[in-house]
């Protein structure tokens, strides 16, 4: 007991499993309603829009200390950003979801999301550059994720948060296990697909939005948690499952990674856990595509 | 019943309005003809997305062209569990013979199936669920001979229990032994019309 008194941080503990819940939770929906398994925060462009207002929060003089703190400032530049995209899509909004989720539309989005993420990526070397020539402090933790800064007042957001989101997945999964098999068979059982799709994509991105405000960028973590937890027949035959208690599971997968991170330091510095789970994401999504060929993969990709 | 279009498709059909109706039969399989190309599985798909609207009160069953694919490993066993969550299946009179048809591959997972595996299980699903009208594109295709009996079968039961039957079928002699409504489509300058 007294081991884990001094070893474990609670707060960060809960902290880290919230984020890698909302990141699979995020990977699993943008997949489903994609019908893509490549899809993912990371892959449609989420993670990047939202490095974007952690940037500015950053790197506008004095808004962080306004606003509470970088993470908080971050979250709500998030919030009014995503108002303003919900509100300059409003009319066209309809057109341009059917388009996105079909077959093409898709394709072409992944795509986008890529170009998006590393057009994000230059902005930011450029800005590292500047800062390294003027001799500034760079907040270098900004591209790695990381538990480190978490304060208990996170968890008076990320906890209801997290409660609303499996209230709503409970109410949705069933739809979003029947949309599995692809809008067209979804309308076919009379289910709206499109309102379904919508909601699904909102969720994706705000959980993504507010996993990179407060903690910053777990790339790949999204795409992986996903097709990790279908290795394992609980998740692989029942959507419902994995939408349900996938994301407990890769929750206290990166909260146990994260705590390891913590415990076992490098020469007195911590590895950032979004560093560790970046390589092991990335490593496991090698073996899994070489492992299967990539054939399914392949095929949805196409 | 009828079906009435008031220029309310253009945007399946590339900006093109469409005119006239479907009257659709009883006892007859009401096939949708017209050159490739010309929006019908479109206004199918159209129908089916607003079936509330054109089909108040009435419970329809579609067997689509598009192949059923899933980003998990689920059976065609575990779509028919998550239907019966979903509705009560009206199992229709034929719905055990062609489960048995289907029974060697049921329990193998949706993507490993070959395409006419694929489209007996989405004729299967049809069956099980059940409905008032039967909306069925191209039901014909990937499928071997002995399918095609089984499907032919199908649809001679669904005739005789009195259900409405739309279908797009390319090729028509799968069909001709059936009487057969014809719906034709054509297109007249920016128009289409259909009837």
């Amino acid at each position: 007991m007294d081991w884990i008194n001094e070893n474990i941080d609670i707060v960060r503990f809960i902290t880290s499993f919230i984020g890698g819940a909302f990141l699979t939770i995020a990977g699993s929906i943008t997949q489903l309603i994609g019908g893509n398994v490549l899809a993912s925060p990371s892959t449609l462009g989420m993670n990047a829009l939202a490095v974007v207002f952690v940037m500015l929060s950053y790197f506008i003089p004095g808004l962080s200390d306004f606003l509470g703190g970088p993470e908080w400032c971050s979250l709500i530049l998030f919030h009014i950003g995503m108002m303003i995209f919900l509100f300059l899509l409003k009319d066209d909004r309809k057109k341009i979801m059917t388009e996105i989720w079909s077959g093409e539309g898709m394709a072409k989005v992944l795509i986008f999301g890529l170009a998006f993420n590393l057009f994000i990526g230059a902005i930011f070397s450029i800005i590292q550059f500047l800062f390294m020539a003027y001799n500034l402090d760079f907040p270098s933790g900004l591209w790695f994720g990381s538990f480190k800064q978490v304060r208990m007042d996170f968890l008076y957001f990320l906890i209801p948060l997290f409660v609303f989101c499996i209230i709503l997945l409970k109410k949705m999964s069933l739809h979003l296990s029947l949309l599995n098999f692809g809008s067209e068979f979804a309308y076919g059982l009379n289910i709206n697909a499109l309102r379904i799709q919508k909601k699904a994509f909102i969720l994706a991105l705000y959980l993504s939005g507010v996993v990179i405000s407060f903690f910053g960028v777990f790339s790949f973590l999204g795409l992986v948690f996903p097709h990790l937890l279908r290795q394992v027949s609980f998740f692989k035959n029942n959507m419902e499952n994995e939408l349900l208690f996938g994301p407990v599971i890769c929750g206290l997968f990166l909260a146990v990674l994260d705590q390891l991170t913590y415990v076992f330091l490098i020469e007195g510095a911590e590895v950032p856990v979004g560093m560790l789970s970046g390589i092991i994401g990335t490593f496991f999504l090698m073996a899994h595509l070489v492992k299967s060929r990539g054939s399914k993969v392949l095929s949805f990709a196409k | 019943m009828k079906i009435s279009f008031k220029n309310s498709i253009q945007p399946f059909l590339n900006g093109v309005s469409i005119k006239g109706e479907i009257n659709l039969k009883k006892d007859y399989i009401n096939l949708i003809l017209g050159e490739n190309g010309i929006g019908k599985s479109s206004i199918l798909y159209f129908l089916i997305k607003n079936q509330n609207k054109f089909f108040s009160n009435i419970d329809i069953s579609v067997v689509s062209q598009k192949r059923l694919e899933t980003i998990n490993h689920l059976s065609g066993n575990g779509l028919l569990d998550l239907y019966r969550k979903l509705e009560r299946p009206k199992s229709l009179s034929l719905y055990e013979e062609i489960k048995d048809a289907c029974d060697s591959f049921l329990h193998m997972p949706i993507n490993e199936l070959s395409g006419g595996q694929n489209q007996m299980l989405k004729i299967l699903f049809s069956a099980y669920k059940g409905g008032d009208l039967f909306i069925f594109d191209e039901p014909f295709q990937y499928l071997d001979q002995n399918f095609q009996k089984l499907l032919r079968n199908y649809l001679e039961s669904l005739i005789k229990d009195k259900k409405y039957i739309l279908l797009v079928e390319h090729q028509k002699t799968m069909v001709n032994p059936f009487d057969l409504n014809i719906i034709s489509m054509r297109e007249e300058g920016d128009k289409i019309w259909i009837g």
